[in-house]
């Protein structure tokens, strides 16, 4: 640690030549096309965060011992959002290597990983995703090959300029950009975003989920005539249309928010369900006629 | 049939590829994942339509801080395939695909945790490359770490695509309850996506958002496409002219009072230009 101290002092960052394009440029295909696939449980992605720096770090040092040890700084713990937020914290990080202090690139990673997991995964998956995916599914469904490749040309292009856009950005302005953006900018930016996602997924939930309940009631006859069935799901069109489809939504987002149960068992008592009732013709469409 | 199952396990891989490194098109959406083993086996609209019902069921679940979640992706390619190699109708085909897909995802969870278990080996040996300086050895190790990965579906696909044939024996008169049940359960089943959802987002503080989104859709008739026009302007005008008092200090660094005046006619002129 005192060695590092040392250098800053030594040399000041005006003398210190920049990294060349080329060598940031290795860094940032290295994170683009491998950056999570080392993935495990005891450290996630360090080992990818550190083969994404060592062109970085070779060049930024000459002598071989210093070397070796930025290589062990950089497997150190490390997880954070791969689309939103990792090529900005790598971006920034190379900007503290750059300047000469490995224990500022340290504090940089640990200090940004968190917060922006929560910001980028939250925006790239909850967000986006489902914006961009469920009108695909639809589109597939009804037999469209444009939604597929809807889906998969929204994800080719501004996955790319998101992450490419973000790591000149975190490399030219590092630390003081996340500063500013927590000022209140992004936060609205995000509470926008929030607003839109709720909005359409309240007419998403009732368009997708299809459930339907068979029942009739046999109600008194009319007057001498002969008693007539009436269909309960008519009755419910005209009051709550697609009741059923946001009570079993509300049911399960009940049971996985306040019961904390593993969405996995969600997905198995619904399946057994479905298949039960299902069986029997009950809460399915009749077919059309 | 072993050409094909091998072609098949390829995309598996490469799916997981797609997820853990480049993300180019989100491989390992099961939309994606089924549309394209639909391509392969010959069957598109039957790939679309599983990886389709299947992508509204994983909706809400991604491997946030790296959780494990039902394998969907393999789920929808072996579905896909199943649902072809079954003789009958294509309502018949989609239940199959449905009624295989969605417990394999569900079973597949469980090897999941040993790809991610794994390459644990891995990094304890690139601590060891660290100290000696040595680069290629770290490039080596951080590639080869991806091998459990890709192992832990591949060899499922392969097998289950391998033996599709034993499936289309077993289902060649496809009973109308069965065909029923499944109807139901993809039907219901996108609501777990959908909760999952809302699990993220806050529900309690904006629950009225989903009401218009709702009154949009179930009362006035407009279109998903429609909804989500509305839903843009809406934040608009909600970001835009929600008073902004506690963000002062931080935004309004050079001069305080002028602040205040050029905001709202930014916000206006973005509200137009919605």
């Amino acid at each position: 640690m005192s060695d590092t101290i040392e250098r800053v002092e030594a040399a000041p960052p005006a003398e210190r030549p920049a990294i060349p394009r080329s060598v940031l440029n290795r860094s940032f295909w290295r994170y683009f096309w491998s950056f999570q696939i080392s993935w495990n449980y005891e450290r996630m992605q360090a080992l990818g965060f550190c083969w994404a720096m060592i062109p970085v770090l070779r060049y930024l040092n000459s002598d071989d011992r210093s070397f070796a040890e930025a290589m062990q700084r950089h497997l150190a713990f490390f997880n954070t959002s791969p689309i939103v937020g990792g090529p900005f914290i790598l971006g920034s990080t190379i900007a503290m290597e750059e300047s000469g202090s490995g224990t500022s690139a340290e504090g940089v990673k640990v200090a940004m990983m968190g917060p922006l997991a929560g910001i980028g995964d939250a925006l790239t998956f909850a967000l986006y995703n489902t914006f961009i995916f469920t009108f695909a599914s639809n589109w597939a469904i009804e037999g469209h090959l444009y939604g597929p490749i809807f889906a998969a040309v929204m994800v080719l292009v501004p996955y790319f300029v998101v992450r490419r856009w973000q790591f000149t950005l975190g490399y030219t302005q590092g630390k003081s950009m996340i500063m500013n953006l927590a000022s209140g900018a992004f936060e609205r930016f995000q509470e926008g975003l929030i607003v839109l996602g709720l909005i359409v997924l309240g007419g998403f939930i009732p368009s997708i989920v299809k459930i339907v309940t068979t029942l009739h009631i046999t109600g008194k006859a009319p007057t001498g005539g002969k008693p007539k069935p009436i269909a309960v799901q008519d009755q419910i069109d005209k009051l709550l249309p697609f009741l059923l489809p946001v009570l079993v939504t509300a049911l399960i987002y009940f049971l996985l928010r306040r019961f904390r149960m593993h969405p996995i068992w969600a997905i198995v008592i619904l399946f057994a369900i479905g298949l039960g009732l299902g069986s029997q013709g009950w809460f399915i469409k009749p077919p059309a006629g | 049939m072993l050409l094909t199952a091998l072609v098949l396990t390829l995309w598996a891989c490469f799916c997981i590829y797609d997820n853990l490194g480049p993300t180019l098109i989100y491989a390992s959406r099961p939309l994606i994942a089924g549309t394209v083993a639909g391509l392969i086996i010959g069957d598109v609209t039957l790939g679309m339509a599983v990886g389709g019902t299947i992508e509204l069921i994983a909706l809400g679940s991604y491997t946030y801080g790296g959780a494990t979640i039902p394998d969907f992706t393999t789920g929808a390619i072996v579905g896909t395939t199943l649902a072809h190699a079954v003789s009958g109708g294509f309502t018949n085909q989609l239940s199959v695909g449905l009624a295989l897909g969605i417990p394999a995802a569900v079973l597949l969870a469980a090897l999941d945790p040993i790809g991610r278990f794994l390459p644990t080996f891995w990094i304890h040996r690139a601590d060891v490359a660290a100290v000696s300086g040595k680069t290629r050895e770290m490039t080596v190790l951080h590639f080869t770490a991806f091998i459990p990965w890709a192992a832990v579906r591949a060899v499922p696909t392969f097998l289950a695509v391998y033996y599709s044939g034993a499936v289309a024996n077993v289902e060649k008169h496809m009973p109308a309850w069965f065909t029923n049940g499944m109807t139901l359960v993809g039907g219901i089943l996108p609501a777990v996506g959908f909760a999952m959802l809302l699990t993220l987002l806050p529900v309690k503080r904006y629950w009225y958002m989903l009401l218009i989104g709702y009154v949009l859709f179930a009362y006035m008739k407009v279109t998903l496409v429609g909804i989500a026009l509305f839903g843009i302007a809406i934040a608009f005008m909600f970001v835009t002219l929600r008073p902004q008092t506690p963000a002062a200090p931080g935004v309004s660094r050079t001069d305080p009072p002028p602040a205040t005046d050029p905001a709202p006619a930014a916000a206006e002129g973005e509200a137009t230009n919605v």
